[in-house]
């Protein structure tokens, strides 16, 4: 394994060991995920109207480099001086030359990412400046000489106790755990140092090019002080953060404060152009503008990184992400922690400190709830190749990949291939040589294929329309029954079916980073699929992750007509029935007097929320509920089947709080739709998961 | 009533030290005989290396709000001295009286209206403009809420429905 995954997986089991530490941090994710929805629900915000625009706005912020000349000139109109900083070094030398003039030891800042990108306490520390954090959250994390392990709860990872222990130690005086006593301890700690500070730095939310402005936004009021007590304030700014006009910036005040705590706006969002006098005195007052390159030009040239320049820093990526539940942002991260820190860190850090990228299992939450509908899991796949190109691929990503190879020879020998995965002596040999963890029980094959099966039943001419069905792998070659329930069920409501002679879906060269693999793989299927359309097939699937990469994923590595028609043409197969459904006489084939408990599988969340399959199973007389999380349950496709802290046990430890509310639920039923959340769920619960397709029958069927 | 009602929230936080800012001339003396028993200071009137000092040591900050947004509670801070913000901000408690009639709707009504402020005031002539929504506040321990970290713990807002505002 390379060297960079070995320390991951080394990492990884450390994190998994401290049960504690994840409660917490799982307990602050959800919580910011539903303050994040209750906020948008009372503000009666328009989702995908309001995303629409943050996601205009900050494309031409991050854009146009006319905007950052234009806010440079008014800020300098203002009396202000600029700096444009290719680089951190450039920054923090012109920082220190500023704390030189004035004669400051020390300086007060509030909190800026942009400055912990560019290192600059060390950068200030390396020349006998002191940098104080001020923002509680970073003061602790600097107090403990440690990262921030979460973009809007830097200190996330320590409890009252430990900060309370850490504190009295630095400050020589007993501190008791009370988060109030902490708080009285530090507010009186840091008023000594406010008075005194000669120089207070922040970041910028916004810059705002027509009158030269920059937009603080802070709860605590320290940037309320960093920016009126000192006699110089210097603002440090990404170049992609400026907008045009005042208008722009009203969506993006908005959006920063619902996404990132669920608040309507910060307690405190400070429009500053330039200093105010005090007293009527303007002696000795300056405002320095630094705006920060820091390979910002390069990522706005690249086609696929330019994408995260429109990152407006909420953090709502990281409390939806899977795997960064289990580990947190020191493992999950370098210095920008989460899924949007993979693509941020491989480009300003270097892709040598980017290789947490491996812990991203492709579940593409991160892109559904990102207010600015970034694209954060395909830059992720993209940081993937780079890194296995650099440093090569595990045994166990290269076999995955060849899944449909090995399930079509696996098909052949079906009744032998079963035993063996059965069996202890050829898993352990399997996880050995192949990389496929024994503990994960593995789909048993069919002797005969979907096709093949299809092909001798025959197919039937329907007037209502035309389906082609997409089978996917588990459909075609572990469950045919699956399958052809499905075609029968189309059928019966009047659709002309085929199967088209596509390969599988391909998600595992995305997952695992092979985008030329998984780009011919989709020019491929989109060359089968595209005519069909245009002889008026829709695609049909029961497979929600071949619904994903064809509606979501084919797209954007086919950019172009055909891959967008064949996604606007594809959908999941209770989707696509729900219409016709009036006219099916649904019967139950289960057991209907106790609950279904549903899972909804993470690549149906960007498509249909498994409702239609609810409402399926309601029409059957089943009484259904969603048991959920929010997040992913863990397996994500293949990545559980891994073997090691890389892949099965990250997967279980993902998994647990998905398995203890099923344990709770007191469900009689569990059902998904997805064939690989039904392993996970089946290994993590040790119950039967079933398909919708298995729990109903017709009148006059079987 | 206005006095009446500033002289019982001061005595409810059992304020010695009240320093006052930002506040439309005429209302200067409303203030000052509502709190005459305690040590008042207009800020802006002390000599400029005394403010910081004055803003520091005071238990109350008592100053202005050009608008207020409705639908979040926040309020409008036109600042144009910075002796507004240091008496906003030192002092644990904050009073801010606010004219009752001027409010926007929100965010993009509060937006439109700060930003036509800045671009007719001119270069370098431009206000600080801060959009307040409560007192200073943090969830870094635990996820638990708790106020006045570096800022005031208590925010009071007094609405003047008989005053339009400068």
């Amino acid at each position: 394994m390379p060297k960079g995954r070995q320390r991951l997986a080394a990492d990884v089991r450390r994190s998994i060991e401290e049960p504690e530490r994840i409660g917490k941090l799982w307990e602050a994710m959800e919580r910011g995920r539903a303050n994040r929805a209750a906020t948008i629900e009372q503000a009666g915000l328009d989702l995908p109207a309001f995303r629409d625009r943050v996601r205009s706005i900050k494309e031409t912020a991050a854009q146009d480099p006319s905007i950052a000349e234009a806010f440079a000139d008014a800020v300098r109109a203002n009396g202000g001086r600029v700096l444009f900083a290719a680089t951190g070094q450039e920054a923090v030398r012109y920082l220190l030359d500023v704390c030189r003039a004035q004669g400051a030891e020390f300086l007060v800042k509030s909190k800026s990412l942009t400055s912990e990108e560019i290192e600059m306490n060390q950068g200030l520390a390396a020349e006998g400046i002191r940098a104080i954090e001020t923002d509680l959250g970073e003061l602790l994390c600097q107090v403990a000489g440690e990262k921030p392990s979460h973009l809007v709860f830097p200190a996330i990872h320590m409890t009252s106790d430990r900060i309370a222990k850490m504190l009295t130690e630095e400050y020589g005086e007993p501190i008791a755990s009370e988060p109030s006593s902490i708080l009285s301890a530090v507010r009186a700690k840091l008023r000594p140092l406010f008075l005194a500070a000669k120089v207070g730095v922040t970041g910028a939310n916004i810059g705002v090019a027509e009158t030269g402005s920059i937009v603080v936004e802070t709860n605590e009021g320290n940037g309320r002080l960093v920016t009126s007590v000192p006699r110089v304030h210097v603002a440090l700014i990404g170049l992609e953060k400026i907008v045009r006009h005042w208008e722009d910036a009203a969506d993006l005040v908005r959006g920063h404060a619902i996404s990132a705590t669920g608040q309507r706006m910060t307690v405190y969002v400070s429009l500053i152009s330039h200093r105010q006098p005090v007293a009527g005195d303007p002696a000795g007052r300056e405002f320095h503008v630094i705006i920060l390159d820091n390979g910002r030009t390069r990522m706005r040239a690249d086609p696929i990184f330019r994408d995260a320049l429109n990152c407006i820093r909420c953090g709502a990526c990281m409390n939806v992400c899977p795997t960064y539940g289990v580990t947190g942002g020191h493992v999950f991260g370098h210095i920008y922690p989460g899924p949007i820190g993979i693509p941020w860190t491989a480009n300003v850090h270097g892709l040598e400190e980017a290789s947490f990228a491996h812990l991203c299992v492709s579940c593409g939450l991160c892109h559904e709830i990102c207010p600015v509908d970034i694209d954060i899991p395909f830059m992720i796949a993209k940081v993937k190749e780079q890194d296995v190109e650099a440093h090569g691929q595990p045994t166990a990503e290269r076999f995955f990949m060849a899944s449909e190879a090995f399930a079509k020879v696996a098909c052949l020998m079906a009744p032998l291939a079963n035993g063996l995965f059965r069996r202890g002596p050829a898993r352990i040999l399997m996880e050995w040589t192949l990389g496929v963890d024994r503990r994960r029980t593995l789909p048993p094959f069919a002797r005969r294929t979907l096709r093949s099966r299809v092909r001798a039943r025959g197919t039937k001419v329907g007037r209502v329309g035309k389906v082609a069905f997409f089978p996917d792998l588990y459909a075609e070659y572990n469950n045919p029954d699956l399958g052809l329930k499905a075609i029968e069920i189309l059928e019966r409501l009047g659709y002309s079916v085929l199967i088209p002679d596509v390969r599988w879906s391909g998600m595992p060269y995305v997952s695992y980073g092979r985008l030329g693999k998984a780009s011919a793989l989709a020019e491929f299927n989109l060359r089968i699929l595209g005519p069909l359309v245009d002889q008026g097939y829709d695609i049909v699937s029961t497979e929600p992750t071949a619904v994903y990469m064809l509606r979501k994923v084919y797209p954007k590595l086919r950019e172009g007509e055909l891959a967008t028609k064949v996604g606007t043409h594809a959908f999941g197969f209770f989707e696509f029935i729900e219409r016709g459904l009036a006219g099916l006489p649904l019967r139950p084939s289960r057991d209907v007097a106790g609950v279904v408990g549903f899972h909804i599988p993470c690549h149906d969340r960007a498509l249909t929320s498994g409702a239609p399959a609810m409402r399926f199973l309601e029409r059957a007389s089943y009484r259904v509920r969603a048991v959920e999380t929010g997040t992913c349950c863990g397996i994500a496709g293949t990545f559980g089947m891994k073997s090691g802290w890389l892949g099965y046990d990250l997967s279980m430890a993902v998994g647990e709080k998905l398995f203890e509310q099923f344990r709770q639920s007191e469900c009689n039923l569990i059902a998904t739709e997805s064939s690989v959340c039904t392993l996970q769920l089946r290994d993590g619960l040790g119950r039967a998961i079933l398909h919708p397709l298995d729990m109903v029958r017709f009148e006059g069927a079987g | 009533m206005t006095p009446v009602l500033l002289e019982s929230i001061l005595k409810g936080h059992g304020a010695n030290r009240v320093v006052v800012a930002n506040l439309p001339r005429e209302l200067r003396d409303l203030v000052a005989v509502a709190l005459k028993d305690l040590s008042i200071a207009f800020v802006e009137d002390l000599p400029s290396e005394d403010a910081l000092a004055a803003c520091a040591a005071a238990d109350v900050g008592i100053t202005w709000a050009d608008f207020a947004i409705a639908e979040d509670g926040a309020l409008g801070e036109v600042a144009r001295d910075d002796t507004a913000r240091l008496a906003a901000s030192l002092p644990i408690v904050h009073v801010v009286l606010l004219p009752a009639g001027r409010l926007v709707r929100d965010v993009a009504e509060a937006m439109a209206f700060a930003g036509g402020l800045l671009r007719s005031s001119g270069p370098g002539q431009r206000p600080t403009i801060t959009f307040i929504s409560g007192p200073s506040r943090t969830g870094d321990i635990e996820l638990r809420l708790l106020y006045g970290v570096h800022g005031p713990h208590s925010l009071h807002v007094v609405l003047l429905d008989w005053y339009e505002g400068r």
